[in-house]
């Protein structure tokens, strides 16, 4: 076994438990590391794709962009939840996770996931949980057995081409080839950009 | 094969990630929470573009294009998204997904 399939191995071990931990866990500060622990697991898949340019934009757009705005909206609807942020609640809170983590780590993780209701009711009720986790299950064996049906590349695959940036950016911009889409996806962001600022302006 | 790591792990890892994520739109119930599944979902659809450009055509440079449209939607989609939720917890005062079966606040 080569380092870099130990490499992929741990990465994708990294990205689907904290992948897990974002559907599972219903503290949403752990919730939220549990994303960008996620987005930190699937740059390192970047990189062992050879692909660095885009290892650092995901960084950069999901660790630092995405991450950022959901942080804010979770913190800006949780303090809205909760009236009052200054009550001293969170510290308490962390304080008695903190000893509890010393003791019993998985005691808990498991009340996190099973445990009583907290207070936002947000907890999907079983039934429906259940038939989710059939339907995703049932998608995903699906694919899985598609996946492992086809015959795939046998050949092996020629180098990256050393100025692949270079060529990414003949890609986006060279007429013949992505600009026009290119040109699409910049109105479509503004259109959004300017969408989201009218839908939460103060009326 | 790359580093003897076949195209089919990361196809195989794609799919669970995506399938995690489909769970998690499906299952949970708070808006901002099915929001960071959707990042999830596209994710994995990152890392399929991506193998599939290393594995498949590695010469050219159109399969991290489309993955820079992927970011360009996914901002989009994170930023409106979110705006959507906040609009929410404005009308409803809740982001619980399962309270709001109006259409017309």
């Amino acid at each position: 076994m080569t380092l870099q399939q130990i490499l992929f191995l741990i990465l994708s071990v990294i990205t689907l438990i904290a992948a897990l931990m974002v559907v599972t866990l219903h503290n949403i500060s752990r919730v939220v590391f549990g994303l960008i622990l996620s987005f930190v697991g699937v740059t390192g898949l970047f990189l062992l794709l050879q692909a660095p340019h885009l290892a650092v934009l995901q960084f950069l757009v999901y660790v630092g962009g995405v991450f950022v705005l959901l942080l804010l909206g979770a913190r800006h609807l949780d303090e809205a939840d909760n009236g009052d942020p200054a009550d001293g609640e969170t510290e308490r809170k962390a304080l008695a996770l903190l000893h509890v983590l010393r003791r019993r780590f998985a005691v808990v993780l498991a009340h996190d996931i099973f445990g009583p209701n907290d207070r936002e009711g947000n907890r999907p009720r079983f039934g429906i949980a259940l038939s989710a986790a059939l339907g995703a299950a049932a998608l995903g064996a699906l694919l899985v057995w598609t996946i492992l049906q086809h015959d795939w590349v046998t050949t092996a695959p020629g180098p990256v081409p050393i100025d692949s940036l270079t060529a990414l950016a003949r890609t986006l911009v060279a007429p013949y080839a992505m600009a026009l889409p290119s040109a699409v996806a910049l109105l479509l962001l503004l259109i959004a950009l300017i969408g989201a600022l009218s839908i939460t302006r103060r009326r | 094969m790359i580093y003897g790591i076949p195209l089919e792990w990361y196809l195989i890892l794609a799919a669970v990630l995506f399938c995690i994520g489909i769970y998690g739109v499906l299952a949970r119930r708070n808006a901002v929470v099915t929001l960071m599944c959707i990042e999830l979902m596209l994710n994995a659809v990152n890392i399929n573009l991506l193998a599939f450009w290393r594995y498949l055509e590695p010469g050219g440079a159109l399969g991290q294009a489309f993955v820079v449209f992927v970011y360009v939607v996914t901002i989009a989609a994170a930023g409106v998204g979110l705006a959507l939720i906040v609009a929410l917890w404005r009308t409803h005062a809740t982001v619980n997904l399962e309270d709001v079966n109006r259409l017309a606040g």
